[in-house]
């Protein structure tokens, strides 16, 4: 009786052991800190920082308002020619079932693919992942994510492209 | 037979301890006449010997015998009691060090992406974080925009299609030209 009550509580040790690294975490994990890879990670408590900030950039608010619900964001770019790309692998491991694909831009030298993670309605992760060009790049936020105003951030910046959503909100 | 009950009833007594002296004495002057009722045997021997106790032989080592039994059963109370305890201690701490471990790890699982300790923050300072937050975001919304600026063709297959409102007009007509056809070849059929 007790041999068996062991035996189980260390099964399920063993699985939830097993069971807790995610895809992008493993992708994370092997390519952080080597050599052609950047990572950057920006936590919730930095996020908190960030809003504590007092700062004149006109900006501020507009991204305050972007990033109120994010959590986290982890940044991964592959750079040189002598390092590998990494999307193939994250792909491959990534459960499609959970991240569904949002969007994708291709063009003559990358593509560009949007995935997000939805509960109940609300997305609580976004990953963009862009290969083809040799310099792979997954960029994953986490949280409570509101795409519209994460897409009008770009409009402050003049960034091209944000012309055309104007264009098309008319 | 009268004084057999009475006997059965100072028996009871006695055993009690509520005879007096003579009603003792009776009882012995029963008990020695031999003409003792088979029932009564067993009392017989036990009242003699309990009256006088210097017929019934005492081992020497009464005494170490019993206080060795009752050493052996404090011994073996303790004995037991220790055991358990023992073993319930350990089974706890070991339930305790498994469950914090499985709480630990359940714990760790359920956070999703953004688990590993490993992770540490790349920007000590809020302004720099700020900065690549913001330009990552940038980045992020322009990829998106550019994707969704695509579907403004779309709006241009529904302005195509507003001009063609007009068309709907010329099917208008057109239905009233049948109508008008279909008169003309009634007035044929009338006419011939």
């Amino acid at each position: 009786m007790k041999r068996t009550v062991f035996s189980m509580i260390i099964m399920l040790s063993t699985i939830t052991l097993s069971g807790q690294k995610t895809a992008v975490d493993r992708v994370f994990d092997k390519y952080s800190g080597k050599d052609g890879y950047t990572t950057v990670y920006i936590s919730n408590f930095m996020f908190n920082m960030i809003s504590s900030l007092k700062s004149d950039d006109p900006e501020y608010n507009k991204f305050k308002k972007a990033t109120s619900g994010i959590t986290a964001i982890k940044i991964l770019t592959q750079n040189g020619d002598s390092s590998v790309p990494f999307v193939k692998e994250l792909l491959d491991q990534l459960p499609r079932s959970e991240y569904k694909e949002m969007m994708v831009v291709k063009d003559q030298n990358e593509e560009v693919l949007f995935l997000a993670r939805e509960e109940k309605g609300l997305i609580t992760e976004f990953l963009l992942i862009v290969s083809g060009s040799g310099e792979d790049a997954l960029i994953a936020i986490q949280g409570n994510i509101d795409l519209e105003s994460i897409a009008s951030i770009a409009s402050g910046l003049n960034m091209p492209g944000l012309d055309n959503l104007q264009e098309f909100d008319k | 037979m009268e004084s057999l009950e009475r006997i059965i009833e100072l028996l009871e007594r006695f055993y009690k301890g509520e005879t007096t002296l003579d009603e003792e004495k009776y009882l012995e002057q029963f008990f020695n006449k031999g003409n003792v009722p088979e029932a009564l045997f067993a009392d017989k021997e036990l009242f003699l010997v309990m009256k006088e106790p210097g017929n019934v032989e005492i081992p020497d080592d009464l005494n170490v015998r019993i206080s060795d039994a009752i050493d052996r059963a404090v011994r073996n109370e303790f004995k037991t009691r220790r055991i358990s305890w023992y073993s319930l201690s350990g089974l706890a701490a070991g339930l305790l060090v498994l469950i914090s471990v499985y709480l630990f790890f359940l714990k760790d699982g359920s956070e999703s992406l953004f688990t590993d300790k490993t992770m540490e923050d790349t920007y000590d300072d809020p302004i720099e974080a700020y900065e690549e937050a913001k330009r990552t975001l940038a980045y992020v919304s322009n990829k998106f925009n550019e994707g969704t600026s695509e579907l403004q063709h779309i709006q241009k297959v529904n302005r195509t299609v507003e001009n063609l409102q007009p068309l709907t007009l010329i099917n208008k007509g057109n239905k009233e030209i049948r109508l008008l056809k279909q008169l003309e070849k009634a007035g044929e059929i009338t006419r011939q």
